[in-house]
């Protein structure tokens, strides 16, 4: 048994370190509307999301002048998208919804 | 010199409670993990505490060797075997294992440690009767430092990212071994790649598990029908990003074994007759098996007398991995 | 979760939706990821989030999703 002077155990935590942590990197402005946008919608896949993702562009484009969309269907719902399909979104869309889920 | 913070306690009980009341125990008490024993577990598996094992990009984690020595010596595992539970969790860190879903999901996925080669019988691991459940040392605690690596070191902590709408108790600890000198069959790790005395850890996934139970079938054509049935109930999931490559493990008992062995079928026999009926449209009360090959059935003889079934396996959203224990 | 903040880090104003019940998922993520304040849009009850909805109602929760969604995409909205 480990001891630290008298009596006393040493252990070592067994995390990865503490769950919260501070990034500081800076978010993107928002713009004045969305009329000229293109929206990025990725869809992870599951259940409903990609029926949900079509049926909300319909809405948007009901509040704003929309030039078009970027779909992306993930491969995965709990993985990045594809490469490819992150270069796309990165440079084509002007703003991106994510879902559905958690 | 340990990478990990010290904590300090005056008594060892002061220990115990300390961390079940941090969060970092599946609700039993653990060993406390002295840096003594820590470096004992390392040195035994030839690790450096800092040696990275695998990442969880998307929750920020490197795992570490450090890490998985003190979550063994928390699980009660001997010295012994910590390389079977570092083997495991390099196979639980493989990108197609797919850690952040699996130790993630709604459906609470358990994860099982199945052991091959000459390290079953040094450490002990049951193979036969009994084996799902506890009463062994090796197969209990090494399967709970998985769990435990998991939950402390990757985060699948129940309500922050272990969002399981059940859980399972599987997910306690679940190992056991194939039953390599009873079984008939060439031995899961030999079918994937590694030569017979190479001793390995399978890590697959288990979103449920199912009993094809039949004890009127005499032949294996019979049997296989009732396991295909048992498969095509529940599926095997699979995505465009796990490709054809996904998993379901059909664990056979002794009763179902033997009318292989009677009749000479290999496991390479069984896989070619059961992949047209698996992968075929699934019907009403029935779900899809998202198999894309035959080898990708995986059978493995375990279990002990009695019961006329065999275990189904199925998969959350992961391949099984095969790794090899690397004994220092 | 994790995409949307992804997204941002490219340069990408962007939101996501989440089903109540995945909401501790998404606090936990956000924590992970450095950004504890990132909001994000919920989606509640009676829409069961594993569930197969009629095309009715997924029309019905993109109507309630889209104002908040593009207030969460523009200056000043909502």
């Amino acid at each position: 048994m480990a001891r630290n002077g008298s009596d006393r155990i040493v252990t070592l935590d067994p995390t990865s370190g503490p769950l919260d942590r501070k990034d500081q990197r800076k978010f993107p402005e928002r713009r004045e509307t969305l009329d000229g946008a293109v929206i990025g919608l990725i869809a992870n896949g599951l259940g409903i999301t990609e029926k949900l993702m079509d049926a909300l562009y319909e809405e948007l484009e009901k509040e704003a002048e929309l030039i078009g969309a970027v779909k992306v269907l993930k491969s995965s719902v709990s993985v990045p998208p594809e490469p490819a399909d992150w270069e796309r979104l990165t440079s084509e869309v002007t703003v991106a919804i994510t879902g559905f889920g958690g | 010199m340990s990478l990990a913070q010290e904590l300090t306690f005056d008594t060892y009980d002061e220990a115990v409670e300390s961390y079940l009341d941090r969060g970092w125990t599946d609700g039993l008490p653990i060993v406390p993990p002295t840096p003594e024993k820590v470096a004992a577990f390392l040195d035994y598996a030839g690790l450096s505490a800092d040696e990275v094992l695998g990442h969880v990009p998307t929750r920020e984690v490197t795992v570490n060797a450090e890490h998985v020595a003190v979550n063994a010596v928390m699980a009660g595992c001997k010295v012994e075997y910590m390389p079977v539970v570092a083997a495991a969790a390099r196979a639980l860190l493989e990108e197609k294992a797919n850690c952040h879903s699996t130790t993630g999901t709604l459906s609470g996925a358990a994860h099982a440690v199945i052991v091959n080669g000459p390290i079953r019988n040094e450490l002990d691991i049951n193979c036969k009767a009994g084996c799902f459940g506890p009463g062994w040392r090796a197969n209990a605690t090494i399967g709970r430092a998985v769990r435990l690596v998991a939950r402390n070191v990757c985060r699948a902590i129940p309500g922050f990212l272990d969002r399981a709408t059940y859980s399972t108790p599987a997910r306690y600890s679940f190992c056991f071994g194939e039953n390599e000198e009873d079984s008939p069959w060439t031995p899961l790790h030999v079918e994937r790649g590694f030569a017979p005395e190479q001793s390995t850890v399978t890590l697959h996934s288990v979103m449920y598990m199912t009993s094809a139970r039949d004890s009127a079938s005499r032949d294996p054509a019979g049997v296989l029908d009732s396991i295909s049935r048992t498969v095509r109930a529940m599926g095997v999931t699979g995505d465009r990003w796990l490709g054809k490559d996904t998993n379901v493990v059909l664990v056979m008992g002794m009763e179902h074994m033997r009318y292989f062995a009677e009749a000479g079928w290999s496991k390479k026999q069984m896989r070619e007759y059961l992949f047209p009926k698996l992968t075929a449209p699934s019907g009403k009360g029935e779900s899809p098996v998202r198999l894309g090959k035959d080898d990708g059935i995986l059978i493995v003889a375990a279990g002990g007398h009695g019961m006329s079934e065999t275990w189904v396996l199925h998969p959350h959203l992961a391949w099984a991995i095969t790794k090899p224990i690397d004994l220092a | 979760m994790r995409d949307a903040i992804e997204m941002e880090w490219s340069g990408v104003p962007s939101v996501a939706i989440i089903h109540e019940a995945m909401r501790g998922s998404a606090n936990s993520m956000r924590r992970l990821s450095g950004v504890p304040d990132y909001d994000f849009i919920t989606v509640d009850y009676p829409h069961i989030p594993t569930a197969v909805w009629s095309d009715d109602e997924v029309r019905e929760v993109a109507k309630e999703v889209a104002p908040k969604v593009v207030a969460a995409l523009v200056k000043n909205r909502g």
